[in-house]
């Protein structure tokens, strides 16, 4: 079936799709702008030859911090055509982090918005930047632009790269993805083009897009769901319709958009589809051009799973689950109606068809059916281990009978009738809005805090998702108000990582060993103080 | 008009800011760094859109509206106005 040819190179399915559908819409930029093929393999071009000028190749990180535009998929097609890699940050999170993980993983090049030239290097303080910083202009005007950043108009009077022009390999890095880290600094999972290619080449077989489609992109492109966004669509010839960060939050905005530009498969965490349901107008919303609804990250709450597929009855359902190192490793159909007295919510089901999954105890024995267990994947779309932390790799990564496995962390049961079935986590990592959370990520942005002396996150769940409660002592009588210390963590962490409660003790429990007591705040936590 | 202040001081004290006190909260504190996040402000929309049988359009909720109580007062008795003109 053309299309659904097994790919060894990202940059390989747009390239394609160029000779078969040349004046088709690529892209539609939340602006309305919208690029063909032609036009976005030119462009991709264009910015692979830019980068190549500036000797950027195979292995070299490229970072990119901007907001969602037509202009931003280009870039990472470019940065894929010279063999380089890409780190996407979050152009909404604190600068301070986004620095922490440019310098971090020391990227050669930065396309950078605007706005966020001045703030950057202020973070970076004595620090450089790297060599080549592309200001690329938010509203069309350069006003904003430091003398020492290249000019995106510079960028566009490049001639283009030949397509081919570098022999590529299954084995480039394809990009980073940085995830909240259990030491409290973000760590970069690195990605090959084999590894994402696995899991696009799979989403071909089962989901069937054609050209006809029209993909939503509703994952920043930090965040790994984007990853099927922006692929298997653009390799199937399909459109993709990018949605601004912004609008991706509000959920009327959001059923206004579906129905506008007749979205035909959607992809997202599952709480932007709850808050959607509860708040979205669906019932006067047409949704009528929906044929695939994916959704994967955490937990989506059946109470308004079974809402939606009562609103919206035609779609296929799909529960996906996978770590960012593995990307999509489970996968559920979900069948609709949803019974009324169904209330536990769905398996994260069977393995992809390129995975392999096994359950292990704590002493590394495998556990039957029915039991209890660490889930662990092998595979090709298991990642090449984190940037620059092989102590994380001896943890996480083993070798098995002659396999790779990555230890996800997640607990989990196989039943045969269900596949498997989430239970939970034995660490401190959460997930919220889709995004992994490590607490201690949290309580290290809060001891930068000179007035705290004791702090501790823990999470608790709650219907309507996870909330993070943080105990915390302050070393003086009058404490930071909880408007002061929401205020404090915003300048410090993305806005899905703020806790929900702010709880001023004395001291904070302590166990015989003298180590904050998370069991003792956590009983007290559900007593509801 | 106060009654539109106290109530949406209540709302936020008790929804958004719980452990919180009452004097602490300004009417011209940003709620928009670290208080009124993405759920925050569904959940602030379709509470003045019950309360004062109001709609509050797709674009509405901006920095300039829902940045502060100063902003959101105003908001809402300019769309309870154009409803009386109705």
């Amino acid at each position: 079936m053309p299309g659904s040819k097994q790919g060894v190179h990202l940059a390989d399915y747009i390239e394609a799709s160029v000779d078969r559908f040349p004046n088709r819409t690529a892209i539609v930029g939340p602006d309305g702008r919208s690029l063909t093929y032609l036009e976005l393999n030119s462009l991709a071009a264009v910015v692979a030859s830019f980068l190549s000028s500036r000797k950027i190749g195979a292995g070299d990180r490229v970072g990119i911090i901007l907001p969602k535009s037509i202009e931003a998929v280009a870039i990472i097609f470019g940065i894929f055509k010279c063999r380089a890699a890409y780190v996407p940050a979050d152009w909404t999170s604190p600068v301070e982090r986004n620095y922490t993980i440019l310098a971090e993983c020391n990227v050669k090049a930065l396309f950078l918005d605007d706005r966020l030239v001045k703030p950057l290097k202020a973070a970076a303080g004595g620090n450089l930047l790297p060599d080549t910083v592309v200001s690329v202009p938010y509203s069309g005007d350069e006003a904003n632009r430091e003398d020492e950043c290249t000019r995106w108009k510079e960028v566009l009077l490049q001639d283009p790269l030949p397509s081919k022009a570098t022999e590529r390999t299954k084995d480039d890095l394809a990009y980073i993805l940085y995830t909240s880290g259990s030491t409290g600094k973000p760590k970069g999972v690195m990605l090959t083009h084999s590894n994402a290619c696995a899991f696009v080449d799979w989403c071909s077989e089962t989901f069937q897009p054609v050209p006809e489609d029209r993909f939503s992109s509703h994952a920043p492109f930090h965040f790994d769901l984007s990853v099927l966004d922006l692929y298997v669509s653009l390799k199937h010839g399909s459109s993709l319709h990018l949605i601004a960060e912004d609008v991706g939050q509000n959920p009327r905005q959001v059923a206004q958009f579906i129905a506008e530009r007749r979205i035909t498969v959607w992809y997202s965490a599952p709480s932007i589809l709850a808050m959607m349901v509860q708040f979205g107008k669906l019932e006067s919303v047409d949704a009528s051009s929906v044929r695939l609804v994916l959704f994967a990250g955490e937990v989506f709450p059946v109470k308004h799973l079974r809402c939606l597929t009562n609103l919206w009855t035609d779609p296929t359902y799909y529960n996906l689950y996978g770590p960012t190192e593995t990307n999509v490793c489970t996968a559920a159909k979900i069948e609709t109606p949803i019974p009324q007295e169904r209330s536990k919510p769905y398996p994260i089901g069977y393995p992809c068809s390129y995975c392999e999954a096994m359950v292990l105890d704590e002493s590394g024995k495998l556990v039957k059916d029915g039991g209890e267990g660490l889930l662990y994947i092998a595979g090709p779309s298991v990642c090449a281990g984190y940037w620059n932390r092989p102590e994380e790799d001896a943890t996480r990564f083993m070798e098995r009978d002659e396999r790779r496995w990555y230890n996800t962390g997640d607990v989990v049961r196989f039943e045969p009738e269900a596949g498997y079935i989430y239970v939970g986590r034995r660490d401190r990592m959460v997930k919220r809005r889709g995004y992994r959370i490590e607490l201690a990520e949290i309580e290290k942005a809060l001891y930068c805090h000179e007035q705290l002396t004791e702090v501790a996150a823990i999470a608790r769940s709650e219907p309507d998702g996870v909330k993070i409660l943080t105990y915390v002592a302050s070393a003086t009588q009058e404490r930071p108000s909880v408007i002061q210390m929401k205020s404090f963590c915003a300048d410090l962490l993305p806005s899905y990582m703020i806790p929900d409660r702010f709880i001023f003790c004395d001291r904070l429990p302590r166990t015989s060993t003298d180590k904050i007591d998370y069991q003792a705040l956590a009983q007290s936590s559900q007593e509801g103080n | 008009m106060n009654d539109i202040r106290t109530k949406i001081r209540q709302f936020i004290l008790s929804e958004l800011l719980l452990d919180e006190s009452e004097e602490n909260l300004q009417d011209d504190t940003p709620l928009r760094k670290g208080i009124l996040d993405s759920l925050g402000t569904v959940q602030m929309v379709s509470f003045i859109e019950s309360e004062w049988e109001i709609e509050v359009g797709a674009m509405e909720a901006d920095d300039t509206n829902f940045g502060t109580i100063n902003g959101l007062v105003p908001f809402i008795e300019r769309k309870l106005q154009k409803q009386q003109k109705q």
